[in-house]
């Protein structure tokens, strides 16, 4: 890598260009910072379409009612049953004892049910306030509040990177080159700032570099 | 008694005087500076500038050691004294009568002619000789050497010739403040004088080069600081006396007039005298490069040294460091209005200070040469005197330079309005996501439940006893709703549709089928009815509340980065970058950088903006 960067932007004399654009027209094949700030939004995942998501679910959540289904079933069986008692059979005294107890029989089923019960019922509940605001919303937006802090400073630290990066470029492109001990220590530095931009980018900005190149 | 007081009151008010303006402007306040191309072919780089008290003339000293002259306010110049070098065996005597008689000839001319100001500034014949220039020279200031042939001049007195190896010495040139005919040049062949405003000159002192020049009234005197010491004349350069003294030896760089005393900065410290013969030397022996009184403080004085700019309030005996900055390769400090008010010059351009000297920035939109060897200021217009060029800042201004300047248009300031709102619109941080007032109003609406339930049942009775069997069948809708407000602590229900049974004898068949729809808004209407009395105990208040402060802070730094990124755009874009080429990329980047952090900021919004012909 290093090696590429150091035959990539080997110092070339100044007189070779005439404006500052024919110098920074030697990095065009490089991504732009609009392009490192696009990577970035995308690895960190604080793209602006994240929230934007998360606060329309958050609304139209509370257009639809929670539900809540409910089925009961039972069945019930019943057998009543009856006796005959000497004291029934007994008829005030008109029998004897024993005449009675020979009478009274039992038990024996008098009514016989079976009943079935079915219940169904469905509750749709409907949060009526939380289509003006809800907690999820306010969550939501706290919750988006840090994310665009998170955004912002990553997107200001890949721009500092990047130009910081962009100006080493350059030096090398129009320094003379100076001394061994100070080549290799900038491609060194180079190299550290290529490798924390692809921190940022998760390695899309080398891939990017790469391809272009 | 009321009325008569308020009149006395409005008649005070009414004289009470103008106060100044004790804020100073700045020069570089919508100025830049321009090129005066007028020394172009003068072939040797310039090194110092003189105005004369009354504006009428203006010399130039060359590096080579020529003097040339300016009547159009230093715009198109004549030569009216050869460099040293090409002075070899001129006849001084010879030289001047002849010089007379082309000045009178050519100020003949010129009455005839009197052409207006502006006219008279013509182009140089670039093909033109050095004698042509002069000769053609409209404004009647014609180089006393122009009539003898230069080969005439080569052959004449050699008992002239100075000093060899002083022969490329730079020409320094002074106007006598209190007579705008006299002036005084100092060079590698001695100091020469001029009595007419610098049209013609005679060496008076071949002894020494002079450096700067002081007039001091108060002793009747004009001190000269040479290259190896102070000189001093009683009788404004007629003649010339060395002081033997303590600067003997030593180059003069600076001379001032300073609380009854005359101060000489050398390249081995500061030195004072009160009679401009003995001098003493002052608590101060580094390189001395500039000195300025401040005529706001008494016994105040900005020293320049090659480590930055030192203050003394004491009248030399204590210094100070008045700031932080280090003024590379400063030539000179001038006072500017408004107390506090001064400029510096040097290898690193014009900077202007407005605290004293304790803060320090440049003025530099157009200047493309920031070596400055000397500059005059006249009112709040400077003149400064680059390697190559006059440059003139700020009097005309085109439209591309006054885009340059950074003054904010309404245009400009409207979209900085734009970007900072876009930048505190963002999700997250826009206030009016929380809607407060729905936030409390959510406390009013209930929570709302609508149940609908059905049931159905079905039953068979048997009675062997009586040998009949019964069957039911039950089947039941109801529909239900409910109100919860706030914590839901209180709330309201109603049936809508009850139930109903029907039994059969045998089978039953029945069940409720006549659920009226119109039953259930009039029902709910009576729901919502009482909505309006019950008191919500939700939380969400408190949490909108503590996010919103939060949302509060950041949006305020935000704003002061949006705000701070374009700043520097418009301080980019007023000034232009040193014309190395190294210097034109980093400011390219710098604006780049700049535009980056705008646009991250306002998703964008920045580069779109510049790329639309109206604000969104």
């Amino acid at each position: 890598m290093i090696l590429a960067f150091s035959l990539l932007f080997s110092p070339a004399l100044a007189g070779e260009f005439s404006s500052a654009d024919d110098v920074l027209a030697q990095f065009s094949a490089e991504p732009s910072i609009a392009a490192v700030h696009q990577m970035a939004l995308d690895y960190s995942k604080t793209d602006p379409k994240y929230i934007d998501t998360w606060l329309k679910a958050a609304k139209s959540a509370a257009a639809l009612p929670s539900m809540t289904l409910y089925y009961n079933y039972k069945r019930s069986l019943a057998t009543d049953y009856g006796y005959y008692t000497a004291e029934d059979a007994g008829n005030d005294g008109e029998l004897t004892e024993e005449e009675a107890n020979a009478l009274a029989y039992g038990p024996f089923e008098t009514d016989q049910g079976v009943d079935v019960y079915h219940v169904g019922s469905v509750r749709a509940t409907w949060s009526l306030s939380d289509l003006v605001m809800s907690s999820d919303e306010i969550r939501i937006i706290n919750e988006a509040q840090d994310v665009v802090k998170l955004r912002d400073k990553v997107l200001e630290e890949v721009t500092r990177l990047y130009f910081e990066r962009r100006r080493l470029q350059v030096d090398q492109l129009l320094g003379s080159g100076g001394e061994l001990k100070k080549r290799v220590s900038d491609e060194l530095r180079l190299a550290e700032l290529t490798a924390q931009i692809d921190a940022y980018t998760g390695g899309s900005f080398s891939r990017e570099l790469a391809r272009k190149q | 008694m009321l009325l008569p007081g308020l009149l006395l009151v409005s008649l005070a008010l009414a004289q009470e005087p103008a106060l100044p303006d004790l804020a100073p402007v700045s020069i570089a306040s919508g100025a830049t500076w321009r090129e005066d191309r007028g020394t172009s072919r003068m072939g040797a780089d310039l090194f110092r500038l003189a105005r004369a008290p009354d504006g009428g003339a203006w010399l130039l000293g060359l590096e080579d050691g020529s003097l040339w002259r300016s009547m159009d306010g230093a715009r198109t110049w004549s030569r009216v004294l050869r460099a040293p070098s090409e002075r070899e065996g001129v006849d001084d005597e010879q030289v001047l009568l002849d010089g007379e008689i082309a000045v009178e000839e050519e100020l003949d001319r010129t009455r005839e002619d009197s052409p207006a100001e502006e006219e008279q500034a013509v182009e140089v014949d670039p093909d033109a000789t050095d004698e042509e220039v002069g000769a053609s020279d409209p404004e009647g200031t014609v180089p006393e050497e122009s009539a003898p042939p230069p080969a005439d001049i080569d052959r004449a007195v050699p008992d002239l010739r100075h000093d060899a190896d002083d022969e490329d010495r730079p020409a320094v040139v002074w106007f006598d403040p209190a007579d705008a005919q006299v002036a005084l040049a100092g060079r590698g062949d001695g100091i020469w004088r001029s009595e007419d405003g610098g049209a013609h000159w005679r060496r008076t002192d071949r002894a020494a080069d002079a450096w700067r020049f002081l007039s001091v009234p108060a002793l009747g005197i004009v001190v000269a600081g040479t290259t190896t010491g102070v000189r001093v004349s009683p009788d404004g350069g007629e003649r010339w006396f060395d002081t033997v003294d303590v600067t003997d030896g030593l180059q003069v760089d600076a001379l001032v007039e300073f609380e009854g005393q005359v101060l000489a900065g050398t390249r081995a410290g500061l030195f004072a005298s009160r009679d401009g013969l003995r001098w003493a030397r002052l608590p101060l022996t580094g390189a001395v490069s500039a000195l300025l009184p401040d005529p706001g403080w008494v016994g105040g004085l900005w020293v320049g040294t090659p480590s930055g700019i030192l203050r003394s309030d004491d009248a030399g005996k204590s210094f100070y460091r008045a700031g932080r900055q280090v003024l590379a390769g400063l030539r000179g400090l001038v006072q500017l209005d408004g107390q506090g008010h001064i400029a510096a010059w040097g290898t690193d351009g014009v900077w202007e200070s407005m605290d004293g000297g304790v803060t320090w920035h440049p003025v530099f939109a157009g200047l493309q040469d920031p070596d400055i060897r000397d500059l005059v200021v006249v009112g709040n217009q400077a003149v400064a005197a680059g390697t190559g060029s006059i440059w003139r800042l700020g009097a005309e201004r085109d439209a591309a330079a006054y885009a340059r300047t950074g003054v904010v248009t309404a245009e400009d300031q409207a979209l900085l309005g734009f970007l900072v709102d876009t930048a505190t619109r963002r999700q997250g941080l826009d206030l009016a996501e929380l809607q407060g007032r729905a936030t409390a109003a959510k406390a009013w609406l209930p929570t709302v439940s609508v149940d609908v339930s059905k049931s159905w049942s079905s039953g068979r009775n048997s009675a062997p006893l009586l040998a009949q069997t019964v069957e039911n069948r039950d089947d039941s809708v109801y529909v239900g709703g409910r109100a919860c407000f706030g914590g839901c602590s209180t709330s309201i229900f109603a049936d809508i549709a009850d139930a109903a049974d029907q039994y059969a004898g045998i089978i039953d068949t029945g069940g409720l089928e006549t659920l009226g729809a119109d039953l259930l808004p009039t029902a709910l209407d009576e729901l919502f009815a009482v909505g309006d009395t019950l008191i919500a105990s939700g939380s969400e208040a408190f949490v909108a509340t503590a996010t919103a402060q939060k949302m509060r802070k950041y949006r305020q730094q935000v704003a002061d980065q949006v705000a701070g990124a374009w700043s520097t755009i418009q301080r980019l874009d007023a000034a232009a970058p040193a014309p190395s080429l190294s210097a034109q990329v980093s400011h390219a980047l710098d604006l780049q950088e700049a535009a980056a952090r705008l646009d991250l900021y306002t998703d964008g919004a920045y580069a779109r903006s510049r790329t639309s012909e109206s604000l969104p």
